[in-house]
Formats: structure tokens, sequence, C-alpha cells
């Protein structure tokens, strides 16, 4: 049994915010390790090195990956609370 | 020639067109307008600066040589973009709060504000960008040439052909014009260019447009759609993955750091950014514009391989293949294309590096050349925009140099590279200096010269010196024959691709210094407290103190904040400020506070080291002494001294009120002694007087017998003369209270002074027996005798009146101690009770209640009186016999003792 605070059906108010909080923080997680998980998508074609792939299959799984890179980052962006959208303390 | 006319004709109108297009965008701009100007959107096509005439004419003809290697170089910053999250909104918001001009102002500014260190990235900056000019010269006039049709198959003849000089001439002049009119328009000096950011977003469709056009043509033109060009890829001879795993990820790496330490990258990613939260459209966004800028590289590759004549340049293709198949249009529209990657690029690349060269070279020399007090009597302003005009013409130049130099020959994908590994030479110092507070000034200026030395040894010489006797020497026997010191193989380790082994160990180095010297050396305090401004941006967004108060005269400053920034800003930013700590008028007080905002602003137009310079100028505090106090004015210590502070207050405080309150109860005390004087007088004087009144109206009723006439008139006689005596003492007292009296000062003998007094005193009755020891008493004394007698009289007196013992006795004692002389009176009696000693000698004081001894209770207050006034003094002497006094006098009575 999940916890109070952790469950699916818990009840507004302060655990309500607690949630968004804790939401918001894996979000700034997974938003970290994107750029990882691009690292080992693009280091994929090193392991082809011996084997027979060719130009056009290599083009298509790199394109492929990098356009879900992009959109993964952009879904995460989006989800992003846009609150805090205060300028900078400068002058 | 007409194709070569409608050529110049297109390119001069599109020129004209982005012309118009910025001038309006900086109109609007002006007038407020322009929110629009600055939305998510644009900031995302600014970033296109980085696809430049390489991607657009040299990924093609990367893709021919080498297959699909040339995605690196949008791999890296795809990276770093998904990864914004962790290191570009770092590096975007500390450029926005401290109000970042250029990357050599953000490294010199994290590292203690060091101007060293600024022209040292300026200087790399330059050369590492030259090359990358030049290629976009070089490119220009290869796709010009393409067209006049004088070459086509081989860029070296392209070079010897008469007009390829002179295009690149014209084309580099009109660029400097170009970027000159509208980079450097703003008198403001604000970093962020309106007009040229927008030309840029337009460019950056213009761009995207030609390539997606030619690639479609290619695609579904002349392939048949995307099935049959993905076979026709395979059977390319492209068609086999062959990729170098080492370039593979050297590229890939080098590229992010290029697409973040590139100065014009730089420019626009952090300088031009207007909203940090722009960053988050532009992770996704911009990823997908370079899928798009490279998705058609390959095929137009393998169908310009297939298709163009053997020994044809690839790098062309993009233009010769619609040429080739008669698609005039299509080619100019391509080479449109071609052109906007080009101009955008010089354009941002030569804002960026005039920005560093006039802020980071030209103005601190000025500064010195001026001597002190430039910063208020130059027209700084002036200054600053002819420097940036002059560096603007000044980098295109080199890049036309270098075009000239190197023969033009090289495949424009190998120059970029070169700029490349030169550019992320930054890389350590940013990063290190954004995410590790322990980085140093030191260790940042060995990292970066270290490994920009080695770039410059085994990358651009090989590449300047190509194809003369130098490079053969070089390369393959090593400088002056050492064979392990060869510049594409260090220490004997060959064989490696020259690109990566350049990058390797120029940045192997480089890391390696930057680390071991930022460990061994120690920080300055303004260093310390920039690292952790950058370092923990997130957390706190307070400034340092880096003045101290005072000095600064705020007029000055306004002059030169006028000249700097221009008169409306400055008095704008003047005002507010006297607003803000309630004055009015245009002149705030000089705080650290603002001092320190003045600064920032200011380094917004002339970068943060001159700025902090000029600062200095005229807060006259030398950065020594900013250190020192730094230093001291450590957060913690400043805290602790003004509780410090605070609590000497308040114990000063509390001393004050304690003497406030001693002050008040003496005030208290005096008041009441003031009533019970004069009750006490009145007392004094009604006793005598009613006995006065009462004998007087017998006598003047008559009818007495003459005895009672006789005892009345002698109470009514003895009264008035207790009153006389009295009023006399009272007198006596004022007199000597008020040091009016004039002593009689003379010399005579201590015994004879007692005999008189004794005589005198004990005249009345001879109950009291005195005990004297003559021997003592044999001394001369020079002082007023009169008045010493009148104290003795007084004491015997007391002596005779309250001794209460059954056979009283006073013991007379005479001590002499150096130039003091000491006479002691002790009777026998009950003494006076201790809680009396404080009183005795008040005015009025009486021990007893007893009025039958007759006296006023003057007496002892006229002893002490007097005492003082001989230099002496006179004090009860407890723990005796019975009552004691104690007078003590000085030898020799000063004249004046008053």
């Amino acid at each position: 049994m999940l916890p109070p605070d952790l469950g699916e059906h818990s009840s507004e108010g302060s655990i309500f915010l607690e949630r968004t909080t804790y939401r918001e923080r894996r979000l700034h997680d997974a938003l970290s390790l994107v750029p990882a998980l691009g690292l080992v998508l693009f280091s994929v074609p090193l392991i082809w090195g011996g084997s027979e792939i060719t130009t056009a299959q290599a083009m298509v799984f790199l394109f492929l990956s990098w356009a879900g890179l992009s959109a993964l980052c952009g879904v995460l962006s989006w989800f992003l609370p846009r609150r805090r959208r205060k300028e900078p303390p400068g002058p | 020639m007409t194709i070569l006319n409608t050529l110049v004709a297109v390119s001069l109108g599109y020129v004209v067109l982005l012309f118009l297009i910025a001038f309006a965008a900086d109109r609007i701009a002006q007038t407020g307008r322009g929110r629009w100007l600055r939305s998510p959107v644009v900031y995302t096509l600014s970033l296109s600066v980085y696809c430049t005439a390489w991607t657009f004419f040299g990924a093609v003809g990367y893709a021919a040589r080498s297959g699909l290697e040339y995605l690196t170089i949008y791999l890296g910053p795809t990276l770093v973009l998904v990864g914004w999250w962790w290191l570009l909104r770092k590096l975007v918001r500390i450029g926005r709060s401290q109000r970042i001009t250029s990357i050599a102002d953000l490294i010199s500014s994290r590292f203690g504000k060091s101007n060293s260190l600024a022209v040292i990235v300026t200087l790399a900056a330059v050369i590492g960008t030259t090359p990358y000019i030049a290629l976009q010269l070089q490119s220009i006039t290869l796709a010009v040439s393409a067209f006049t049709g004088s070459v086509v198959n081989g860029a070296d003849e392209v070079v010897n052909a008469p007009d390829s000089r002179s295009v690149a001439l014209l084309v580099a002049t009109g660029l400097s014009i170009f970027t000159i009119l509208f980079g450097t328009r703003n008198l403001d000096a604000n970093e962020r260019h309106h007009g040229v950011v927008i030309a840029i977003a337009v460019e950056a469709v213009v761009k995207l447009m030609a390539l997606v056009a030619v690639g479609a043509y290619v695609t579904w033109g002349l392939s048949g759609g995307v099935g049959p060009m993905l076979a026709r890829i395979d059977a390319s001879v492209i068609g086999r993955w062959e990729v170098d795993p080492g370039r593979w990820m050297g590229l890939t790496f080098v590229a992010g750091a290029a697409f973040l330490c590139l100065p014009r990258m730089f420019q626009v990613l952090v300088v031009e950014n207007s909203d940090e939260a722009h960053l988050r459209t532009a992770s996704w966004a911009f990823p997908l514009y370079m899928i798009l800028m490279s998705l058609f590289v390959v095929p137009i590759a393998v169908v310009g391989l297939e298709i163009m004549p053997e020994g044809a340049n690839p790098d062309l293709f993009v233009v010769t293949l619609p040429l080739s198949q008669g698609r005039d249009g299509l080619a100019l529209f391509s080479f449109i294309g071609g052109f906007s990657a080009a101009t955008s690029m010089v354009i941002v690349a030569a804002i960026a590096l005039s920005t560093m060269v006039s802020n980071h070279v030209v103005m601190p020399i000025w500064l010195r050349l001026q001597g002190p007090g430039a910063s208020v009597s130059g027209d700084v302003r002036h200054v600053v925009l002819v420097s940036r005009r002059l560096s603007i013409a000044g980098v295109v130049f080199l890049g036309y140099l270098y075009f000239r130099l190197s023969g033009g020959g090289t495949a424009l994908a190998a120059i970029g590279l070169i700029s490349f590994v030169g550019v992320s030479q930054f890389l350590p110092a940013l990063v290190g200096g954004l995410f590790w507070r322990g980085a140093t000034r030191p260790g940042a200026i060995a990292g970066l010269l270290g490994g920009f030395g080695l770039w410059l040894y085994t990358l651009l010489l090989p590449n300047l010196a190509a194809q003369t006797a130098l490079e053969q020497s070089l390369l393959l026997s090593g400088p002056f024959g050492i064979g392990w010191l060869r510049p594409q193989a260090l220490f004997g380790i060959g064989g490696i691709d020259p690109l990566v082994h350049a990058m390797i160990w120029s940045l192997l180095v480089n890391v390696t210094l930057f680390l071991t010297i930022s460990l061994l050396t120690f920080p300055t305090p303004l260093e310390r407290l920039q690292g952790a401004q950058f370092v923990n941006v997130f957390e706190h967004s307070g400034n340092p103190r880096s003045w101290s108060r005072g000095g600064a005269e705020s007029e000055d400053l306004l002059v030169m904040a006028q000249r700097i920034i221009g008169p409306s800003e400055a008095q704008q930013i003047f005002q507010a400020e006297a607003g803000r700590q309630g004055l009015s008028g245009f002149l705030p007080e000089t705080t650290p506070d603002f001092i320190e905002r003045l600064e920032r602003e200011l380094s917004g137009s002339v970068g943060a080291a001159t700025a902090h310079a000029m600062v200095a100028q005229i807060v006259g505090r030398a950065s020594v002494s900013v250190e020192d106090l730094l230093a001291v004015a450590d957060e913690t210590a400043q805290m602790m001294e003004y509780s410090s502070q605070l609590e000497a207050k308040s114990s000063e405080l509390a001393r004050t009120a304690r003497q406030l309150r001693t002050a008040n109860e003496k005030l208290t005390q005096l008041s009441r002694q003031k009533d019970a004087f004069l009750s006490q007088i009145s007392h004094e004087l009604r006793t005598p007087m009613t006995s006065i009144r009462a004998f007087s109206e017998i006598l003047r009723d008559g009818g007495l017998d003459p005895d009672d006439q006789t005892r009345y008139s002698n109470v009514i006689h003895g009264e008035a003369l207790r009153l006389t005596r009295l009023l006399d003492d009272l007198l006596d007292l004022s007199v000597l209270e008020n040091g009016q009296v004039n002593l009689n000062l003379q010399e005579g003998r201590l015994d004879v002074t007692l005999d008189h007094a004794i005589a005198s005193a004990s005249a009345a009755s001879g109950k009291l027996r005195i005990r004297r020891d003559k021997t003592q008493e044999g001394i001369t004394i020079f002082t007023d005798l009169d008045r010493l007698s009148q104290v003795f009289i007084n004491l015997i007196a007391n002596a005779r009146k309250y001794c209460d013992a059954a056979r009283p006795e006073l013991r007379i004692s005479v001590h002499r101690t150096g130039g003091t002389l000491t006479v002691d009176f002790i009777d026998n009696g009950a003494g006076i009770p201790s809680d009396k000693h404080g009183v005795i000698f008040e005015k009025f004081a009486r021990v007893t209640s007893d009025q039958s001894a007759g006296g006023a209770g003057l007496g002892l207050a006229i002893c002490r009186e007097i005492m003082g006034r001989l230099g002496g003094s006179v004090a009860y002497l407890p723990g005796q016999t019975g009552a004691a006094f104690r007078v003590t006098l000085p030898l020799r009575a000063g004249p004046a003792t008053s």
C-alpha cells in the first residue's frame, strides 16, 4: 500500500502541493537525463564497426533517434511549470 | 555574363531587403512595440547562425567525402541543447544577471574581472574565428564561380580565376558595411541588436527553405521518392557504413563545445537572450531545425556524385546540381540560401569579436593612455563605437587575409573544424568556472595558453603552411629535426587522424593545466566572490559588496555614465536610484550597492573589466584596497561586525542611561537638600526671633522690676548674638562656597595656632581635658592661620559640646608625612553613628536633635570649605575611641588654591 501522500487518489491541500513539488523535481531529473540518453543513442553507431549496416539504415536510425530526443526534450520542457518566469534580479 | 548580372542583382536586392527588415525592426524596437521581436521563435531562429556556409555548402561536400560523419557537427549541439537544464540555463542566467557582453567577458568576470584573461580569450577567439570567416568568403566566391561557369571542377583553379579575389573582397567589404551599420547603430551601446537578430532570423528561414527545396527536388524530382532515394544511397560509393569511432566521438564533443564557445554562438545564445524561458523552446526546436538542415545532405551528395562529372567540387553540389539540370531558378534560390548562411555568420561573428576587441583590448589601452580622470573627461561612447567599427572591419579583413593566404583550396569542413577545435579551448575554463569554485585565474590562464598554443602548433600551423616546403620538413621530420615534436605526431604517437590528434593533445594539456594550477594556487578575494556568484547563481542572487562606501563622487559617476550609456539612460538610472534612496534630483548617495549596480550597467556597454577599471578611476579605490575590503567583508564577518557594533551601541546607551539616572538622583537629592536648607534656616532664624519678640514685648509693656528687666534684656541680647553668629556663619559659608574668600597666607607655628584655638574654644568651660604632645607640634606652616584656627576651634568646641563621656577628654595628635600635615582630634565619647558619617559635613546637619548645644549645624560644613580652600581636607576618622576628626593640610598652601 502506498503511503497516503504518494497515493494516486490523495486529497488536496498541503499534500497536493508537496506532490507538485515532487513531480517538478523528478521532471528536472528527467530533463537532466535527456543528454545522457542522447549520448547513448548517438554512440550506438560506434558498435556497428564490422557489421553490414548500410548508410540508409544508419540514417534512418540516427534521424529517428535524433527527432525522438528532440521530441522528448520538448515534451518535458513543455510540462515544466511556467510560473517561475521571474526575471533574474539584475539591474 | 548575364547570369552573373542576375546574380549580383538578386544578391543586392536580397541585401537591401535585409537592410529594410533590420531597419524596420530597430524602429519598432525603439518605439517599444516589438515584443514579438523577442519571441522564442526568433530566438531559436537566431541560433541558426550555427549553420553557416559550411553547413549549406560544406556539409554536402563532407558527406560526399566521409559519409555520415558530417552529422556529428549537429549531434554535439543537440546534446548541449537537450541538456539545457543542466548547463545552458545556468549560462544564460549568469549572462543576464552579470550583464555579460561576450565569452571573454564571462571568463574574465568569473576569474576576478581579470583583463589579462579577457585579452587572452579575445585574441584566441579572433585567431580561432579567422579561418571560419575565411570559409564563408571562400564559399561565396566558389558559389559565384559556379554560376559564372569559369570553373566547375576543382577549387584550386577557381582561386586562380581573375575575379575570385575581387569577389571575396567585395563580399567582405559589403558585410563589413552591413555589420557596422546595424551592429553599432545603437548609440546606447546596449548589447542587444534587434535589427541584426531579426535579419538573421529571416536568413535562417531563407537558408532552410533553400536547402529543403534543393533536397526535395533531388529526392522527388530526380530520384522519385523516399524509397528509391534510400536505395540509391545504399548503392552509392558512400553506401557502406564506415565511421572512425575516434573521429565520431571527438567531433561530436568538439561540436558541442564549439556550440557554447564560438563567439557568435555565445552572442546569440547568451548575450542576445532576452528571456530565460526562450531556452525551453529552443532546446527542442533548434535540434529540429538542424535535423531539417541535415536531412537532405546525403541525398544531395549521393545524387551529385552520381550525376556530376568526375572531379566536380562536392562542396558546390547544392548549386551545381540544379544548374546542371537547367533549374536556374532553384540554383539561384540555393545560392541565396548559401549567401544567407555565410552573411549571417560573418555579421554575428564580427559583432561578437568587435565587442570583445573593443572592450578588452582597445578600451583598456585607451584608458591607460588617457591617464587618470579619463572616464570623466573623454567622450567614451564615441571611442567605444569607433573602436567597434574598426574592429569589425579588422576582423572581416583578417578573414579575407586568411582566405588569400590559405589559397582557398581546402575543403570547407576541414577549415571549420580547425576553428572548432580552437574555440573548444575555452570550454575547460568556461564549464570549470561555472561549476567549480576552486577554479582560479592562473589555472584558467595556464589552461588556455597551453591548449591554444598546442592548437596553433598541431593544427593551424600545418594547415597554413600547406603545400609549402616548410610543411614538408615540419610534418615529416619535426622542427629542427626533432622527431618527437612533429606537429601531427607528438611524442612519436603518430597514425592518428590529425584533427583528433590535435584535439586530444590540446584539450588534455588544457584541462590538466587548468586543474593542476587551480589546485595549487589561491584565488584573490574578488575571484572567490565572483566564483561563488557564478557557481551558486541559482541559490543567491545577492550582489557582492565590491565597493567601499564613500569615496565616489556621485556627479563624476553621472558624467561618466552619461558618456558611456547615453545621457537620458544614465540620468534615468541615477534618478531612479535617488528615488529609491528617498532623495530628489539626480545625485544619489554613492552606496556600495549603487556603485555595484552602476558598474554592472556600464559593463553591459564596455565589459566587466573595463567598467570595473573606469569606476575604480572615479571611486578612487585601488583594486588592492577593494580586495582588502572584500577579504574582510566576508558576509559572516560583516554580520558579526554589525552585531558587535549594535552591542557596543546598546552598552553605550545603557551607560548613558545609568549616568542619567545618577544625575537625576543627585538633582532630586539637591532639590530635597535645598528644601531642607530653607526650612532649616527659617527655623534657625525663627527660634531666636521668637524669644526676642516675646521678651521685647514684655519690656515694652513695662512694670518690671529692674532685675527682671536686666534678665530679659540679657536674653534678648543673647538671642541677638546668636542670630548674628548664625548670619555670620551663613555669610561665611556662602563666601567660602562661592570661592570669593581671600586667604591671608602667612607663616606661623602650629602649636601657637593650637594654643590660640584651645584658648578660644575652652573659654567658656574648663571641663574638657585636652591632651597634647607638644614635641610633635613644633612645626612651621605657611597657610591662612586665622582660618585654620577657626577649623580647630570648631572641632574643639564640638568635642566640648557633644562629648558625652563622664570625664570628657580630647586628644590632639600631630603627624607629618612629607609635605603633608595631619592633625587628629579624638575624644573619648560615644562617637558618631556610622550612618551619620556621610552627613555631618552637610549644612544644618546635626547628630543629635538637641537644640541646647546652640549650634546651627554649619560648623563642620564651614570647616570642610575652609580646608578645601587651604588645599587640605577634614574628614571623620572612624574606628577610634570616640568621635575623631582628621585635618589634613599641606605644609605650604599654594598661593591661589581656589
